[in-house]
């Protein structure tokens, strides 16, 4: 918190607006003062106190390594996030980003990978795009081997532009409940196989 | 396919839908040789339970022949007869592993749901609502299960379908609820309720080494069915259960006290609890009255044991008397899987004979009178197995 609140202070921007935020602090981490931090601080992608922020949490049957491995192959993720349609890996750190978009208009954007600890960390940010965006997923031991909690922050800036209006947020509903049931049906796939269907909603 | 439909309070019928397909490759699709209809399709029915809907297809206990089965189903294949349980297990989440399976993880597709009426969604259940997974029930031709290899237990050949059904929800109901009770030799055990669930849970409470079981109802057949048990009874319309319970305790109080009603507890005129702790507690009879006469009735140092289903809120619990008294709750919605390998062996043994629960065998097309007969506790009925293909084995 006070690591965050201060970095607002030096640059007028924070990387991750609100305190605690983890991507925040893992940038924040050495030296609130430093010019590098400062420096990495100046390129956020959200501008302080114009950002939504989410973050979700939850415990998987299944080793750290396992996870952090899979979440790093950026071009798994929208198997996992349901308003991604691709992510294109262009080298160790930079990728291409495509969300579905209001009305079917794909939007794209770059992104940077800007922390990478294996099997405990992986934050990265957009560079560029109509929707500042930035995120983390932190991999960590569950007490009492009860597997690794998975812990996910995103957030984006309204947008800006010709999209608009029409354009609340990069995931099209709910942020929350969507990231929330998008990391439960990740859960539920790393765990039993596949995600529950009722079958109720399937039309046949 | 036909299946039991619900159309809103109080109204059912047996309609067309298309046949269950395979979803995923864990599934699997059975062809229903019998299913029953349960005390907790009646809180359905009756329109105490949220997010049913105009439409739903009822039914959690069921039995049959797997018909199809996805690709990543490796325990069980077409041909097999199984049973299922009611509660639905992905097998693999924590809570799963640990034998928690009415509390897995993974099986509710409307978990959001669940998370928003519990705090933290549990399984999915058959046919049971839609913040249980909306899942389409049973009391159907077809059901298309989830999680095939967790779910669909194999059933020997030479055991006949009225002897394994139970497993699928009653008899491991009835087992847990005098389980978690922690029977010590020499107790004394009350039962309020001498419905299927109730019969299941006097004879286990007996199995568990009761000295003494009480049974508390109102209706005389099921009285006098759990008289043939062993138990004694008392009907709650002709006698005062707290002070039958005191003197016939001799002063101590039922050691274990099992709510085998839940919501629906039938309200009659005030009687002693209600006299003495109205006024400070201002107790008032609704349909928690079950709960709340078994806190006060239980001894001192009891368990209060409940099988019964509660959905929502309840009044006036009275919280006083579980610290005064230094009582134990425990609840749930049964962990099946975990009892059936122990249960079937018990039938199989002779130990329990659960078809002795069944009082009608009807086809599937007679849900709705039976519905009907099985909530208005009319014509000796007592548990009613429905048959969807009775007219083709006729
Ligand atoms: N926990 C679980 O997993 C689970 C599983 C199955 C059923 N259940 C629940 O168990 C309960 C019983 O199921 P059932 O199939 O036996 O239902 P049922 O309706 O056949 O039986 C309920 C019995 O309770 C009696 N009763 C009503 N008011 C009473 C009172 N004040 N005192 C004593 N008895 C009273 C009724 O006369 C009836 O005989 C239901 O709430 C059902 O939902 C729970
Ligand atoms: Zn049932
Ligand atoms: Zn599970």
């Amino acid at each position: 918190m006070n690591a965050s609140r201060s970095l607002t202070f030096l640059t007028g921007i924070a990387l991750l607006g609100l305190g605690g935020s983890l991507i925040a602090r893992s940038l924040a981490s050495d030296d609130d003062g430093s010019g590098e931090t400062a420096e990495r601080n100046s390129n956020a992608s959200v501008p302080y106190g114009s950002g939504t922020r989410i973050e979700k949490a939850f415990t998987i049957e299944c080793p750290a390594d396992e996870l952090y491995a899979y979440w790093r192959d950026l071009a798994n993720l929208p198997g996992i996030m349901s308003h991604l349609e691709r992510v294109e890996v262009i080298d160790d750190l930079r990728s291409l980003w495509t969300a579905k978009g209001p009305a079917n208009v794909p939007v794209s954007w770059e992104a940077e990978i800007i922390d990478d600890t294996p099997g405990e960390r992986i934050a990265w940010r957009s560079v560029g795009g109509i929707v500042p965006n930035a995120g983390s997923v932190m991999f960590a031991q569950a007490p009492g081997d009860r597997g690794t909690e998975l812990h996910v922050e995103m957030e984006w800036a309204p947008p800006g532009g010709a999209l608009g209006k029409s354009f609340a947020n990069l995931f099209g509903g709910d942020p929350g409940l969507i990231v929330e049931t998008d990391l439960r049906r990740f859960k539920a796939t790393m765990e039993a196989g596949y995600p529950a269907i009722n079958g109720t909603d399937v039309k046949s | 396919m036909r299946a039991v439909t619900y159309h809103g309070t109080g109204k059912i019928s047996v309609d067309n839908h298309p046949d269950p397909q395979i979803l995923t490759p864990y599934d699997a699709i059975v062809r229903v040789t019998s299913t029953a209809i349960c005390g907790s399709d009646l809180h359905m029915y009756s329109g105490y339970i949220p997010t049913v809907q105009k439409g739903d297809v009822f039914g959690h206990e069921f039995m049959g022949e797997i018909v199809e089965t996805g690709s990543e189903v490796k325990k069980v294949a077409a041909g097999d007869r199984v049973l299922v349980p009611f509660t639905i297990a992905c097998g693999n989440c924590n809570h799963c592993r640990n034998g928690m399976t009415s509390l897995c993880d993974n099986s509710n597709p409307n978990a959001w749901m669940a998370d928003m009426l519990l705090g933290y969604t549990c399984s999915g259940l058959y046919g049971y609502s839609h913040a249980f997974g909306g899942y389409p029930g049973g009391q159907a031709e077809y059901v298309r299960i989830a999680y095939a290899d967790a779910n669909a237990f194999k059933v020997p050949d030479d055991l006949p379908d009225e002897q394994a059904l139970f497993l699928t929800d009653i008899f491991p109901t009835g087992w847990q609820a005098a389980e978690q009770a922690d029977i010590a030799p020499g107790d004394t055990v009350a039962v309020w309720g001498c419905g299927p669930v109730g019969w299941f849970t006097i004879q286990s409470a007996f199995l568990l080494g009761a000295e003494r079981v009480i049974a508390i109802d109102r209706i005389p057949y099921r009285l006098e069915r759990a008289r043939a048990l062993g138990a004694d009874t008392i009907n709650f319309e002709e006698d005062d259960v707290v002070e039958t319970l005191k003197t016939t305790t001799a002063g101590r109080g039922p050691d274990r006290a099992i709510d085998c009603v839940g919501m629906e507890a039938h309200s009659f005129a005030p009687d002693n609890v209600a006299d003495k702790v109205k006024q400070t507690l201002k107790l008032q009879f609704d349909r928690a009255h079950v709960i709340r006469q078994a806190i006060y009735a239980v001894g001192k140092g009891g368990v209060v044991s409940v099988p019964g289903v509660y959905a929502g809120f309840i009044d006036k619990f009275p919280m006083g008397i579980v610290v005064n008294k230094g009582l134990t709750i425990r609840s749930g919605q049964t962990h099946v899987h975990k009892h059936v390998p122990k249960l079937l062996e018990m039938i199989q043994d002779g130990r329990i004979d659960p078809s002795k629960v069944i009082s009608h065998v009807l086809p599937l097309e007679s849900a709705p009178e039976a519905y009907k007969m099985f909530v208005d506790k009319v014509d000796n009925c007592e548990k009613v197995v429905l048959k969807p293909f009775a007219a083709q084995a006729a």
